[in-house]
This record gives C-alpha cells, sequence and structure tokens, in this order.
C-alpha cells in the first residue's frame, strides 16, 4: 500500500485528501500544517512516504522552502505540488517536486496523477 | 507620508486582501467540489440526487473560474502578468471549449469549432484563455436551454488599420439582458452599484480585454429579428514579429 504524507495549513483541505486518498487505498501517514511541522516530521520519521502532497501558501514555512528542504534530505522523496498560486510551479519544480497541481483540481486529475507516481 | 503614499498602500493592501481573500474561496470551492464528485462517484446514486448534485457542482466549477479571473484582473491591473506573445488561437479555443465542457457536465453542450485555416497567431498568452472561457461560461448561463448549441466562429479583420482575428460566440438560445450590451459598451457606473450584479464574469473579461488592446461587444439577435439568442465578439491583434 503507498503511502502519503498531507501537507496543507487548512484542516478541512487535509480532511479532504485523506477521505479521497484511503477511498482508493493509499495510506494517510502523516500530516502537517506548515512547511517547518513538515520537515521536523520529515527529518524524525524513519519510514518515509511514497508521495508528499505539499501546499504552498503556509505560515512558519511555504511550500516551495519545505520542498527544498526535504529534497536536500532526500533527492529522490516524490513531491505533488498543489496550489492555487500557478505562478509558483516553476519555482516549485526548480525546488524537486515532480509534479505540479492547480486549484481547483479535479478530484480524478488528483487521483490520474497520484496513480502515475505510486499506485495505492 | 502624503496622500499618493496613502493610496499606494490602500491599494496595496486591498490587493493583498482581495489576493488572501481569493485563495480561501478557492480552497473553500475545492472542497466541496471534490466532495459532491465523491457523491458523483457513486454508481447506485439516486438519478434525481446526481442531477442535483451536478448542478452544484457546475456553479462551484463556475464561481472557480470567477474567482480565477478577478485573481487574474488583479495581477493584469498589476502588470505583473504577460500580456504579449504568440498564442495559436484555434489551440486557445480548443482549450476553452474542452474546459467549458467539463464546466457544465448537466448541460448537453454542442460546441462548433471555426473550421480550420491554418494557424492563427494571437498576442496575450494565458489572459485571452481567461477572457474566452468567461464569454462562453457567460453565455451558457445566459442560455435557460439543456441543450446549448455554440458556434464559435473566427474571422481575419482590420481594426483601426491593425490586423486582428474577430472572434464570435453564439448561441441562438440565449437570453441577453438589454442592459448587458450597454453596461459592456460604456462600462459599470461606480455610482450605481446596483447593477453590478449579473455577468461579473464577463465584465472582468472586458476590463482584461481593455488591458490587452481588445474589445468585447454583446449582440442581443432578438433585435435583429430572431426569436432569442445572443452573441459575444471579441477582436483581439494578430500577433507580428516584433
Amino acid at each position: 500500500m503507498s503511502t502519503v504524507m498531507i501537507v496543507d495549513d487548512e484542516l478541512f483541505i487535509v480532511e479532504l485528501y485523506r477521505d479521497i486518498l484511503q477511498l482508493r487505498g493509499y495510506k494517510v501517514m502523516g500530516t502537517a500544517f506548515d512547511g517547518e511541522e513538515a520537515v521536523r516530521k520529515y527529518a524524525a520519521s524513519n519510514e518515509k512516504p511514497d508521495v508528499i502532497l505539499m501546499d504552498h501558501r503556509m505560515p512558519v514555512m511555504n511550500g516551495v522552502e519545505a520542498t527544498k528542504e526535504i529534497i536536500r534530505l532526500n533527492p529522490r522523496q516524490k513531491i505533488v505540488f498543489v496550489s492555487a498560486d500557478i505562478l509558483v510551479e516553476k519555482e516549485a519544480r526548480d525546488a524537486g517536486a515532480i509534479e505540479f497541481l492547480p486549484k481547483p483540481f479535479r478530484m480524478d486529475d488528483l487521483l490520474e496523477k497520484m496513480e502515475k507516481i505510486s499506485p495505492p | 507620508m502624503t496622500g499618493k503614499e496613502l493610496d499606494k498602500r490602500g491599494t496595496e493592501e486591498l490587493e493583498f486582501y482581495m489576493d488572501l481573500l481569493g485563495h480561501d474561496m478557492l480552497n473553500n470551492n475545492q472542497a466541496v467540489l471534490s466532495y459532491l464528485e465523491l457523491i458523483l462517484s457513486n454508481r447506485d446514486l439516486d438519478p434525481k440526487v446526481r442531477k442535483y448534485a451536478e448542478k452544484a457542482a457546475s456553479q462551484i466549477r463556475a464561481s472557480a473560474v470567477l474567482i480565477e479571473t478577478i485573481k487574474r484582473a488583479v495581477g493584469v491591473m498589476k502588470g505583473g502578468l504577460s500580456t504579449q506573445g504568440p498564442l495559436d488561437l484555434g489551440m486557445a479555443l480548443k482549450r476553452t471549449g474542452d474546459d467549458l465542457a467539463r464546466l457544465f457536465p448537466d448541460r448537453q453542450l454542442t460546441i462548433r469549432m471555426p473550421e480550420a485555416t491554418g494557424t492563427m497567431l494571437i498576442s496575450g498568452n494565458g489572459v485571452v484563455e481567461d477572457i474566452l472561457l468567461n464569454m462562453m461560461v457567460n453565455m451558457v448561463q445566459l442560455d435557460p436551454g439543456n441543450r446549448i448549441d455554440i458556434k464559435i466562429s473566427a474571422d481575419e479583420c482590420r481594426h483601426e488599420g491593425v490586423p486582428c482575428f474577430r472572434i464570435r460566440i453564439e448561441d441562438t438560445g440565449a437570453q441577453i439582458p438589454p442592459s448587458l450590451a450597454k453596461d459592456i459598451g460604456t462600462g459599470l457606473d461606480p455610482e450605481d452599484r446596483s447593477k453590478a450584479v449579473k455577468m461579473t464574469g464577463l465584465l472582468f473579461a472586458h476590463m482584461m480585454a481593455e488591458a490587452i488592446k481588445a474589445q468585447i461587444e454583446v449582440e442581443d439577435l432578438s433585435a435583429k429579428g430572431m426569436k432569442e439568442g445572443g452573441a459575444f465578439t471579441i477582436v483581439l491583434r494578430r500577433w507580428e514579429q516584433p
């Protein structure tokens, strides 16, 4: 079973991802509400997630910075960047995200990208 | 601090809060839309409930287009978005038509694209697609029917001596409000905000069109001998090698 870490400062968005992904057979192994918490939890965990879903606009540390930090810790980590800020796509990809999904997205688009990267 | 500096600071703060508001509204929309899609993915759903859920999903998608448009319009006002550059009009219309079909899965939409006449390059980038999508979305919203037939044509023309393309989006079932053509032509009267309740997306599209030196016109076909119907026309500059 593929594992996912969800990083978003909105609790209802975290719950939304969890509901969609668990229904399709993914295991949500961790959540974080800002970039710094994500990096800290990622560094401390022995088992790394197959995929990280990363928001951009968050308090303390944004998604691009968090992506850079996590890729520095593990260059092979797969990060899917999901943001309403379409202008940050290049920055996100340069930081190491392998996919960018603009909000609002269709559920099928998210699942298609997830299944391509790491089937459930 | 001078009056001008205070004005600038006020505008920057307004932009900041509008941006935050748009961002939060998109997140709210995202959650509602995804939960509706989850409900719709149930094959055993009561057909009546499915119909209602599809209608709700259409409205949420249209609202997301509106928020995106406003965000883009703020960007255009700030001059932060590039508005020039070659854009293949045929491809842009195709993408926009596909987006439109996805936005209204509860309506039987037929979109007739212009016949291919070679590559039509225009100036504009992503702003043009936002404008076209808003024109099409608003046209569908003005058509009360379930079966909607939209005909899109694109012809070469000259506007004030400049080579252009005229794109016409026609729907013979649309019902054009009498004030719309006038409001698009003259802009809304800031003193009379009571009128600013309909076709917000189209009005923002009109504002963005002006920013890229294009113009939108509204035609009420019922005033031209037809029972009903309407057309939106936009004249876009042909892209010329600098």
